[in-house]
């Protein structure tokens, strides 16, 4: 479960999260969707705790990720927009690196990395160093990597930017096996379609603020549009910026 | 918390190992200092010594007049050539560095027993005709104090004698390398703390801004790990490369003067042990300590590799200057610059390979001075890993 209250962030003159609030329950897809600069890897980092907020709240699982970052982060596994994979290690390395960090080791972590390789299909590059790899096999070992320590809370910031067809199936699917095994799963898009296929929970961001949020069904009888992309383009009163 | 920052360090060493490029450039760049060091000096100093050693050209007018004078000098490594008539004019206009003049009432008076003058023709202005000159007279003296004994001998009376007040010359050169074979011990420090501030200073750049620009920093530190313990880990590895790096170079040039072959070409016989190697090696360890630190705190303020790389090298610039100053202007130290960073070292590593004793308390000073700069540039760096502009970088914020 992951709780966001009040939260306020500005880089200088910028406002880049204007009094953001929302929750992300376990067991449910909650999709952050917003035109691009709209500020979903504000609120995502803030969240993750990588950057500071000026003001509100965010936590996991009931730890503040502020005061308690070491509790909060243990219980959360991040795909950040850029992959950041350590290109002289392999994809295997890559991954072991952040089980060990987490504390896991020996055979019950590779074990756990047999199960995320075979998860993500990825059994030909495992052992291939990462230089040189395309962005979807990156997107596979960045998301194993985030998985490793089977986290509750998942947050996944723009998980099919930049992915060929098969590799966003593939993507899709291990989003729907976590929200399956009862994780909460937060993901960040500006592609309104794939919002509209999963999402259980929708968070719509314009201008660095919520400007509304609730099921798929809600946010259709709220704008009075049949179809749920219309009723985003009404809500964020323009089509700039989304997909 | 120490099998994670072994975690993290294991990490670092091979991520670096594995760019075979940039070790290699590392590595080289600190190893061809040794090795052009003893290259350079060896060449200098054969140089000297071939000149002393070449036998000295010494044109001579009149050297029928004293063939044993003549066959002595010739004994004695100089090349005696005729004198062309006009030797005055001819050392005037610089044509020869020295004539030597016997008059033809030489050998009357050497008969005879009485002072038998020789006139040596030089031209004081001419700086290199003064050492040819000097060589000159030096074995025209020894000549006529070995006659005059012989002459003591044959009249009953003991050359010692007629030798009043000998002077005997005591060199204070310590341990047991001569002058010129110690001097070359002076440029030990410069091999080292080139090494010392060049070893990890790709590392320490390419572990801070390196990874921030590769964009693996910001998941890194979404890890649930103090941060702390990742700047200690990454400190650790770049740490434990420069002492790596700076024992190679230290062996590598000690060694390489205790090569037979090489002292045959430099003309240096200088054998330094290993106990020597380790203890000088021990002596800088607070200033890599000090050194990696300081690397490590301006790369990470740093916000791109590029700068990083251009404050880094202004800090190694700095660091190794005073070594290469010092080794060619021996300035005696005051009591205070022992205890400065660097400096301080750099006496204790030229003495302890000399063989003196060093001074425990002013080793432990400056030792414990150092370490501590080290250490303040270690905490700074924590707090900038626990500030958000270490992920963002870019002044954004």
């Amino acid at each position: 479960m992951i709780q966001v209250t009040h939260l306020t962030k500005s880089f200088g003159p910028v406002q880049a999260v204007r009094d953001v609030s929302f929750d992300a329950p376990d067991g449910l897809i909650t999709g952050l969707l917003g035109p691009n600069g709209a500020g979903k890897s504000t609120t995502m980092r803030l969240v993750a705790g990588a950057l500071e907020p000026d003001s509100g709240q965010t936590t996991i699982d009931g730890f503040e990720t502020h005061t308690h970052r070491l509790e909060a982060q243990s219980r959360l596994g991040v795909l950040t927009d850029a992959h950041g994979l350590y290109q002289r290690l392999t994809a295997r390395e890559n991954i072991r690196y952040y089980g060990r960090l987490r504390g896991l080791g020996g055979k019950e972590l590779e074990a756990r990395i047999d199960e995320l390789i075979a998860l993500l299909d990825m059994a030909d590059i495992a052992n291939r160093q990462t230089e040189g790899f395309s962005t979807g096999e990156q997107g596979k070992v960045a998301i194993a990597r985030a998985l490793v320590h089977q986290p509750q809370n998942v947050m996944l910031d723009e998980p099919t930017a930049g992915l060929d067809v098969m590799s966003t199936r593939a993507m899709r699917g291990v989003i729907r096996k976590l929200r399956e095994d009862g994780r909460c799963l937060l993901f960040s898009s500006h592609i309104m379609q794939e919002v509209a296929m999963l999402c259980d929970n929708i968070v719509v961001i314009a201008g660095g603020r919520v400007v509304a949020q609730g099921s798929p069904d809600e946010l259709r009888a709220r704008t009075g549009q049949e179809n749920l992309e219309d009723a985003f383009v009404a809500i964020i009163g323009t089509k700039e910026g989304l997909i | 918390m120490l099998r994670r920052l072994w975690t993290i360090v294991q990490k670092e060493i091979i991520d670096n190992l594995r760019d075979r490029r940039s070790v290699g450039n590392a590595l080289f760049a600190v190893l061809i200092n040794p090795l052009l060091y003893v290259v350079l000096f060896g060449f200098l100093n054969r140089t000297f010594s071939e000149q002393a050693e070449r036998p000295l050209s010494l044109p001579v007018l009149g050297a029928a007049n004293a063939p044993n004078l003549v066959q002595f000098l010739d004994q004695n490594n100089v090349d005696i050539t005729e004198a062309p008539a006009d030797a005055e004019e001819a050392v005037r206009r610089g044509d020869l560095a020295v004539v030597l003049v016997i008059p033809d009432d030489f050998g009357e008076s050497f008969t005879r027993g009485a002072p038998a003058q020789v006139r040596l023709l030089v031209d004081d202005s001419n700086q290199s005709g003064s050492f040819a000159a000097s060589r000159a007279q030096s074995l025209i003296n020894q000549y006529s104090n070995q006659i005059g004994s012989l002459r003591l001998l044959a009249r009953g009376i003991s050359p010692a004698v007629s030798n009043a007040v000998p002077v005997e010359w005591v060199s204070t050169t310590a341990g047991t390398a001569d002058g010129v074979d110690s001097a070359v011990l002076n440029l030990l420090p410069v091999v080292m703390m080139t090494a010392v501030f060049y070893g990890g200073f790709y590392l320490a750049v390419d572990a801070t801004a390196g990874e921030r620009e590769r964009k693996s920093l910001e998941p890194l530190l979404l890890n649930p790990v103090p941060r702390r313990e990742f700047v200690i880990g990454k400190f650790l590895a770049v740490f434990a490369f420069t002492l790596l790096a700076t024992f190679l170079a230290t062996a590598l040039f000690l060694v390489l003067l205790g090569i037979p072959q090489v002292q045959q070409f430099t003309n240096i016989q200088l054998n330094v042990g290993w106990g020597v190697i380790l203890a000088a090696v021990g002596l800088i360890i607070p200033v890599a300590f000090m050194a990696v630190a300081l690397e490590m705190l301006v790369a990470s303020y740093a916000r791109s590799v590029k700068e990083a790389q251009t404050y880094t090298q202004l800090i190694a610039f700095a660091g190794f200057l005073p070594s290469l100053f010092l080794s060619v202007l021996p300035i005696r130290p005051q009591e205070w610059m022992y205890l400065i960073p660097t400096i301080g070292q750099l006496y204790f590593i030229t003495d302890m390979s000399r063989g003196l004793p060093l001074d425990t308390m002013q080793v432990a000073a400056c030792s414990l001075l150092t370490a501590a700069i080290g250490a303040a540039a270690l905490l700074a760096t924590m707090r900038l890993y626990n500030r958000e502009q270490i992920i963002l970088g870019k002044a954004t914020a």
